[in-house]
């Protein structure tokens, strides 16, 4: 029995756990084809999924325009205040306004998170150009949300997040979209096993059958994280993938908020949001206050 | 059980989930799930709540087409929620007999659709690494389609099998022709969207649609008669698909038609 599950089966918002979106969008970009693309949107399909919080990282931001991007965010997170935390994005190819981009998106509230995006930048995740901002992450125990996807293009492979994980073992890194392809799932739970500080993101619009199941066995549910990667993708899919798979909703609410709140509540950020969220947070009983 | 639970188990199977797109039997590749077999895909249904599924043979597509119907004829045999779909290739000169005696005997075996794979081992469409046995021209397909046509059977086609102009000809050049297109990504939606406006015949299967309130918007565009849905299991959890109609803000009577009405339609107005 899953209460989760019946929720999702009825096509009911989630309740009774706290739903935390490690990764989503706002915006749109590379001409890609979309109607609707703004946190209005966004915020609408999370009440219907019982998603409380997404962290957004901006469309803008990830191409060709860092600052721009970021401010999307920032107005996104004041014009809808609590529902949304700030993934700041850098781009290492501007390596003089990088942290100085960095420094200005993290000090404003409820900015959390650091986006990274090696395939759209065109820059490896484990090349050099990075390094002053996993310094700051490694310092301030930041969640880094990184790109990943399939067998390697050079870039955006699991083990080179992997290797900037090792290097920083107090920098939690979300291996975004867990690699993607198959083989891209197979090395990220490989690298997520050997490197304590590697979390899994389920967001992906390659849905594999038994993908979640997978994770949680090999790594664990405390290293899972929920993700959507809306408005790029659907949010009903990837609330449904985890309320569908085979394991105990204690397991299902550590993936869906609680690992996220946690990593949150480590970091060194200004969230005036966390404690709204750390409110909502299902007592012992199981019963929650949404 | 409690009565809110009851309630919600009561909702489970309210929109008749008729899956489109699901395949039976070892594949070369295994995804992250493996391969089902019959009783497997069974099992999934009811866990997903979904009541039927026309399914296909990864034998049939993969290795031979008519054995592996026939070893899906087998499988599905006894089992009414279990629909099969043959894998059809153009009739081969000198063995195959013509065309509309294949689809004759098809149909009177009680099967209601069909799929073409021209790519049958590859999973991307790269003509420059890995030429297609056939193409969708009128010069090799057109008396298989013609036979096809005339009986108004269901086609289905992979969007890693087939190019989006090959689509739009057959469109045209077949309008008594359902062609439902699978595999379709966010990124074919200009594409998709200029087929619809053209081709009444053309639709759609979801289980690749990943699209923020796409149902939404294609419900708006053009109705939810062009929509279908399907999982594509083994490779995809039927959780997306079944979540992707079961969230949809598009009132109940189009969610019964996207998740299974809508097939039952085109299964239904085959004439035999």
């Amino acid at each position: 029995m899953s209460a989760i599950l019946d929720l999702v089966r009825a096509g009911r918002p989630v309740t009774g756990v706290l739903v935390i979106d490690c990764h989503a969008h706002i915006g749109w970009g590379h001409n890609m084809p979309r109607r609707y693309t703004d946190a209005e949107s966004l915020a609408r399909v999370m009440d219907r999924l019982g998603i409380a919080a997404a962290c957004i990282s901006s469309c803008l931001a990830i191409g060709p325009d860092v600052r721009s991007g970021n401010d999307e965010v920032l107005a996104a997170i004041d014009r809808w205040p609590s529902r949304f935390i700030g993934a700041a994005v850098v781009n290492p190819n501007y390596p003089d306004e990088m942290v100085r981009e960095l420094e200005r998106m993290l000090s404003c509230p409820d900015v959390g998170i650091i986006k990274v995006h090696p395939s759209f930048h065109a820059y490896p995740l484990d090349g050099p150009g990075y390094e002053p901002v996993w310094a700051l992450a490694e310092e301030r125990q930041i969640p880094v949300l990184a790109h990943t996807w399939g067998e390697g293009r050079g870039l955006d492979h699991p083990f080179q997040a992997e290797r900037v994980a090792s290097g920083h073992p107090r920098m939690p890194v979300i291996i975004g979209h867990s690699g993607g392809s198959v083989g891209g799932l197979r090395a990220s739970i490989a690298a997520a096993k050997r490197v304590p500080n590697l979390y899994l993101d389920t967001g992906t619009s390659s849905v594999h059958r038994g993908a979640v199941d997978l994770m949680v066995r090999e790594v664990g549910a405390g290293r899972v994280l929920f993700g959507t990667d809306n408005v790029y993708t659907g949010g009903p899919p990837q609330v449904a993938k985890v309320a569908y798979a085979r394991i105990g909703d204690a397991e299902k609410g550590q993936i869906l908020g609680l690992n996220l709140l946690d990593l949150l509540a480590r970091a060194q950020v200004n969230l005036p949001s966390l404690r709204l969220l750390q409110g909502r947070r299902p007592s012992a009983s199981g019963a929650g206050e949404k | 059980m409690s009565g809110p639970a009851l309630e919600l188990m009561g909702m489970i199977d309210d929109l008749g989930f008729f899956d489109c797109n699901a395949r039976l039997g070892p594949v070369p590749v295994p995804g992250v799930g493996g391969w089902v077999d019959r009783d497997q895909l069974l099992a999934e249904m009811e866990y997903f709540g979904i009541a039927e599924t026309l399914v296909v043979s990864t034998y049939a597509k993969e290795h031979l087409a008519d054995s592996g119907n026939e070893r899906l004829m087998a499988d599905t045999a006894g089992f009414p929620t279990l629909h099969p779909c043959w894998v059809l290739f153009p009739a081969y000169p000198g063995i195959d007999g013509p065309e509309e005696d294949r689809i004759d005997r098809m149909l009177a075996r009680g099967v209601r659709a069909a799929r073409l794979y021209p790519n049958p081992t590859n999973e991307i469409l790269d003509e420059s690494e890995n030429p297609r046995q056939y193409v969708l021209h009128e010069a090799v397909v057109g008396p298989l389609l013609t036979a096809l046509a005339a009986r108004r059977v269901p086609l289905l086609l992979d969007l890693d099998q087939v190019r989006w102009e090959e689509v739009y000809d057959l469109c045209t050049r077949y309008p008594r022709l359902p062609i439902v297109l699978t595999a379709v990504h966010y990124s074919h939606k200009r594409s998709l969207f200029a087929g619809f406006a053209r081709f009444p015949n053309l639709r759609a299967e979801i289980s690749g649609y990943h699209v923020h309130l796409g149902l939404e918007e294609v419900c708006a565009e053009f109705g939810p008669e062009r929509m279908l849905f399907g999982t594509r299991i083994p490779s995809f959890t039927p959780a997306s698909a079944v979540a992707m109609v079961r969230y949809a803000d598009v009132g109940p009577e189009a969610q019964r038609k996207i998740a299974g009405d809508n097939l039952r339609q085109l299964l239904g107005q085959v004439e035999v």
